[in-house]
This record gives structure tokens, sequence and C-alpha cells, in this order.
């Protein structure tokens, strides 16, 4: 995870790799210093498609890390409540950091990416996660639907988060639905099994409920991490050019 | 145990330690060979037996390792050997257990007993000696403790700054131990924490005495040390022998044997599931389907409280807390019990049964539905019987806000006890009380009440599975 352990590394070195950028193509003191500016830069990367999504890549490994910070803080602020004196590591980690901080900034890194890369789905799908544990519901719901089109991968829990979410709401049959979608994308997922034979049950689809109920017994947890962002060769690549773009840090 | 160790006093050891990784090497320098090499540990188990440490790594990490300054006095006091157990750059994550099992075989060739040194933990002061004693009074094996994680990256920077006071060897009592962990407790060991609003799928389980440490029970245990000519392990070190609870010895409390496990901040994050707390089920569940992680022992031991305690203890409390957790772990035991019948229904072709099983477990307290009930005998209705029930009547039993129904429809087909039938007749009684005659058509055929005939026969973890043309019930 790039500057897991350094919360305002990134941004310094975003701010480096974008004043670097803007000097070599621009040579030109007044348009360097434009090029801090976040818009100014979005736009000068329109015509490099390649570029712009490794930099959404690196914003979303960065968001990431800090989204997955604010939810150890959150596990271990629990932990201390159940047990005093447990979990003070993440405090010795980042002091001057915050599970509520680090979600904030979380948020914003994940807007930063998806509007370099509309089609960096990882993103998409967390920034919904954000939402949801926001209550931003109908906002999750949307982000979770455009980030299954976007990647198979997230079909599964982008459905089942939404049927959890119409659920909670009391539209059983668009809950229904969506959990539907989500079996047919991932068969072997038991969670998934389980949140959907309830809802037949409540539902009153015993056949479809005896079914799905089968399957909660023997099939594995999880389907597969929600924080899985894409495959070790894809993580190495953008880490490798984003070090080759940035020679003056040590990321 | 005076007599023990002069019986055992010649035997021989090999310390494996499968290691390779700059994260693993790191800790192995900075916390486990320090805590190792403190006197409670090597130094005093050394004096009671002849042992030899393996090293087992890939090529490229086997300088580093010689450089260690704590390897090199390893070398004063045993024989030390590091050997290239992979060519490959990077050894598929679970490599070490296959070398292990490689490296055990030698020392059963040799007739030594095998000791797997963790690199990636703190070894409590005693800890190593008190092993040898558990194998020299007689145990077949000795389980691995219970598992507590601490931050690596919080941690080790504590430890190092003790180790540097004394002289590359740290002495930690298992006390301080605990509290260590306690302090620099993992999000994965807090969310094995009883109460915790996450769940990472996982066999330990915690229960906070607060202010005094953890009651912990396992659903499953790997080995630590056992003797390989005369103990089978499973693939994944789990013990296949012994099949006895009491040949192997179990840490009952931190002052016998405890190691505290390090990993970084973010290790297996991504695998938590961060909705629930584990309910008993997930955790039979979790433990029991994967083959690696069957044990002759996985019967008995999740009801085996384990002590981790940094202070002075409570006893009613420390009472109180292990009473909850064999609550706990009872109910799991019988949800495996219910998994195993599932499975058995499943292979006898029985789908209906058993997707009517899954329900009942999520729609009751089924632990309590079978509390008591020991081996019992099924009477299954056939996939083709529950073709020719009424839909309506069916679907109405499995509904929400029958459950007492169901709970009545499941009981009804549940007599205790096996009871294979062989005889001709025989009056058995239903777990709901009702009365089935057995009896014998002329063909020979098994009738219940005279009229249902037993299609076949078949054996679930102990259970007596009679699927059966029909169902026992009135609809």
């Amino acid at each position: 995870m790039p500057g897991f352990g350094k919360p305002r590394s990134f941004i310094e070195r975003l701010a480096d790799f974008v004043g670097a950028f803007d000097a070599e193509q621009r040579r030109d003191d007044t348009h360097a210093q434009a090029g801090l500016n976040g818009q100014h830069f979005l736009a000068k990367l329109a015509c490099a498609p390649e570029l712009r999504r490794m930099l959404a890549f690196v914003c979303f490994h960065e968001a990431a890390a800090r989204h997955k910070l604010a939810l150890m803080e959150a596990i271990l602020a629990r932990a201390g409540e159940l047990c005093p004196g447990a979990g003070s590591a993440v405090d010795v980690v980042h002091p001057e950091d915050d599970a509520p901080a680090h979600r904030a900034h979380a948020r914003e890194l994940y807007r930063l990416a998806l509007a370099l890369d509309p089609e960096c789905a990882p993103a998409r799908f967390n920034l919904g996660r954000l939402c949801e544990e926001g209550g931003e519901t109908a906002e999750a719901i949307a982000l979770y639907a455009e980030a299954a089109r976007q990647h198979a991968h997230y079909r599964p829990h982008a459905e089942l988060r939404s049927g959890l979410i119409l659920e909670a709401e009391g539209l059983f049959d668009d809950a229904l639905a969506r959990m539907r979608t989500a079996l047919a994308a991932a068969p072997s997922f038991g969670e998934l099994h389980v949140r959907c034979a309830r809802a037949l049950r409540r539902n009153g689809d015993m056949e479809a409920a005896l079914d799905a109920y089968g399957s909660t017994v023997d099939t594995v947890h999880y389907h597969a991490p929600e924080f899985t962002q894409l495959d070790p060769p894809s993580l190495r690549r953008a880490s490798d050019l984003y070090a080759a773009l940035l020679p003056r840090s040590s990321a | 145990m005076n007599s023990a160790w002069s019986r055992w006093r010649t035997g021989k050891v090999d310390f494996l330690l499968p290691v390779w990784g700059d994260w693993h090497l790191d800790a192995l320098e900075r916390a486990a060979l320090p805590t190792l090499l403190c006197d409670a540990n090597l130094p005093t188990a050394l004096r009671r037996c002849s042992g030899r440490l393996v090293v087992l790594t890939r090529r490229s990490d086997v300088a580093r390792i010689r450089r260690m300054p704590g390897f090199r006095r390893l070398g004063d006091l045993l024989e030390c050997s590091v050997q290239v157990a992979s060519e490959a750059d990077e050894p598929h994550v679970s490599e070490h257990v296959r070398w292990s099992h490689v490296a055990a075989a030698a020392a059963r060739e040799r007739g030594a007993w095998v000791v797997l040194l963790h690199p990636d933990v703190v070894w409590a002061a005693g800890a190593i000696p008190h092993v040898l004693d558990a194998l020299a009074s007689g145990k077949k094996a000795v389980l691995m403790p219970p598992n507590l994680r601490a931050v690596s990256e919080t941690l080790l920077p504590e430890l190092e700054r003790r180790t540097g006071e004394h002289d590359g060897a740290l002495s930690l009592t298992p006390a301080e131990v605990v509290r260590l962990g306690t302090c620099h407790l993992h999000p994965l060991s807090a969310m094995a924490l009883a109460g915790a609003r996450q769940w990472l799928p996982a066999s330990d389980r915690l229960w906070t005495v607060p202010g005094e440490g953890f009651v912990v029970c396992k659903a499953a245990s790997e080995l630590l040390a056992y003797d390989p000519a005369a103990h089978g392990v499973t693939e994944k070190r789990f013990a296949s022998q012994p099949t006895r609870l009491e040949d192997v010895h179990t840490i009952r409390d931190s002052d016998d044997i405890f190691m505290l496990s390090l990993a970084p901040l973010a290790k297996d994050f991504g695998l938590a599931v961060f909705d629930h707390d584990a309910s008993p089920f997930e955790l039979a569940r979790w433990s029991m389907p994967n083959p690696y992680n069957e044990s002759p022992l996985n019967r008995h031991l999740p009801l085996l409280t384990a002590r981790l305690h940094h202070a002075p203890m409570t006893e009613r409390l420390w009472r109180r807390t292990e009473r909850r957790a064999r609550a706990t772990m009872q109910r799991m035991l019988r949800l495996r019990e219910v998994v195993k019948v599932f499975l058995g229904l499943r292979d006898e072709g029985c789908q209906r049964a058993s997707q009517l099983l899954a329900l009942a477990v999520d729609a009751l307290d089924m632990p309590r539905v079978l509390r008591g009930a020991g081996p019992s005998t099924f009477f299954v209705p056939s996939d083709a019987a529950f073709a020719q029930l009424p839909k309506r009547e069916l679907h109405e039993l499995l509904s929400v806000g029958s459950e007492s129904r169901l709970r009545a429809f499941l009981l009804a087909h549940v007599v205790p006890g096996r009871h294979a039938l062989d005889g001709a007749n025989a009056r058995l009684r239903t777990r709901a009380g009702r009365e089935l005659a057995v009896s014998a058509d002329a063909s020979g055929r098994r009738l219940i009440g005279g009229s249902i005939p037993i299609v076949k026969t078949a054996e679930a973890s102990g259970h007596l599975l009679h699927v059966i043309d029909g169902a026992l019930w009135d609809f």
C-alpha cells in the first residue's frame, strides 16, 4: 500500500509530480504554479488516458489505505470498549489522524480517482461503501450499480449491498431482484446465500428459499475480499510506474 | 516430572524454523530470536535435551540469516543448519508447511522429536522448556497455544528497545507478553473478540476479562510439537493421530506455554466481514467443512478454555467468562453435528431434507432443539416423498411465524439413540413424543407405522439416517 504509514506523503508526492510534469511540459512558471491546481491538472491529462488511469489507480490505493485505516480504528475502538487498554497500536501508527479524517480523505481521493478515470470500478465500489456507511443510501446504490456494470468482480458484493439497503427500506421485491442477480454472478458466495434465503423466506417464496438455504451450509463465507483491488501484476505495474514517475520520492 | 526427565534425558529434538522474506526475517531477528535466547527458553531447554536447529528458507535469504547476531549466538548453544528448502524467489505462502513435513521426516529418521519454532512470534519465558516438559511427561503432542496477534509496526520497535538493554536476549514473562498483546492488539484479534461488530473467519475465539486478560477457545488447532515417528499430522499440521484429547498437551494458561503472534497492521484485512460478530454456526461452518481442519481432537477441543492473563486473576470473573465461552462453543459443536448431518443427507441424495435442515438452522435455535440428543436416528423423507406432500401446507410450515411447528416437524423425525432396525419389529419414541412402530412386510422391507418403507440407511458422524418414502407428519 503506497504511503500507508505516511498519511501526508501521497499528496506531497502528487504535488511534486504535478509540478514537475507541468514544468517539463510548458516550462512556464505561471503555468507550473497553475499545475498545482487539480482542475488544470485534469484538463492537461485529457490527452493521456494511460497516464490518467495510472494516476487514478494510485489515488485509489491511497484512498483504500485510508479507508482501511478508518475501519481498523473502528474495530480497535470497539476492542477498547470490550477490553480496556486494547487497541492502542493504531494511535501509535497515526497519532495525528482519526477515523472520520481518514474517511473524509478517502472519499476525496476516491472521487479524484473517478475524475481521472471514470472506469475505475474499485474506487466506485468503495466510495459506495463510504456513502452507505454515511447513510447516503441512494448514492451508494447508484455507485454500486455502476461498479457492477464496470467490473464483474464487484457484481456480487454490489448487488448484495444494494439488496440489503433496499430490504432495510422495505422494498422487498427490489431487494430480492438484486440478491438473485448477485447469486447468479457468484453461486459459491455463502453469505450471499444466507441473506438471499432469509429474504426469500420472509417474502414467502419457499421453493426458492429452500434452494438458497441448501447452499448456505458448506459454501465459503466470503466470495472474494471486498477490498481486493486488482490482480497482482496490475498492482505491481502501477506501483512501478508510480515509482518511475516520481524519481524524487521514495514511493 | 523428574523421573520423566530421567527417562527422556537422551531424547533428541529437532527445532524446525521455516522462514523467508524480509518481513519474516525482520520479525525473526527482532522478536523470535531474542526471546528464544533468553535463559528461560532455549538455554534451559538445551540443558535437558540434545537439540539441533534446522532453519528452512529460500536461497536468497541464507546469507542474511547467517549474519544475524542472534543466529550466531544460537550456534553457541546447539547445532544449527540453514537448509535451502526452495529455489523459488517467491515461494507460495503455504510452502512452510510442506518444508516442515519434509524436515519432520528427517527428524523421524534420526529418532528426534519435532518442535516448530515460529519466526514471527514473541516467545514467553519458559515456553520452550514447558513444551519439552509436556513431551517428557508422556504426552504425544503439544497443541498450539491460543492465538493472540499484535501489530508488528508498533510492537517490534518496543521489543528492540528492550533487547538493546539486555545484550541481545529478551526475557518476557508470560504476563508481560499478554500485556503487550493487549496494548498492541491486532485488528485480526480484535475481530475474534466476542461482542465485536466485525468478524474475520478464524478458529480462535476470545472473551475479554476486563483489565485482566482473555479466555480463549479453539475450534481446531495445529500442533506445536510431536513425535513424528509415532504420530500423524494432516497436510495442514493438525493431528490425525493421536485421537484422544488426554494424549495431547493443551495449553490452558499463558503461564504454561505462550507466544504472541506478530502481523503487519493490514494483514488479511480484506477478508473481514463488516456486518456482524461471528455466530456459533459461522464458527462451525468455517472450522468444519475444510477437510484440512479436520482432526479427531476437534470433537472435544472447543470446550477447553485457556486463560491469557496479564494481571492478578479475579477467580469469580474468570469462571463466569469461561462458562460463557463454553456455552458458545457447545452451541458451535452442536451445530457442527447439524452440518455433518446436512452433508450426510446431501450425500444420500436427500436434497430437499438437507435444504429444510439448513432453513431450520437459520430459523430455529438448533442447539436448543437438539440439546442432549447425542447420537440419534433420523427418519428422512426422500425427495420423492417430499414431492408428494401438499405444497401449500409444507410452505406454511416453513414460513416466518411457524417456527414452533417447524420444530415439531423436525423432532417428529428424530429418535434419540442409534437404532439400526435390523430386527423385524420395534417400538420407538420420537423426540416429539410420538410412538413409532417398526415392522416388516412379506418381502422383508422395514416399514414405519405399518406403511412407510425405509428406502435405505446411512451414517453421518455417528448418527443413523433412515431414508423413508413418506413423512411422519399429518398435514
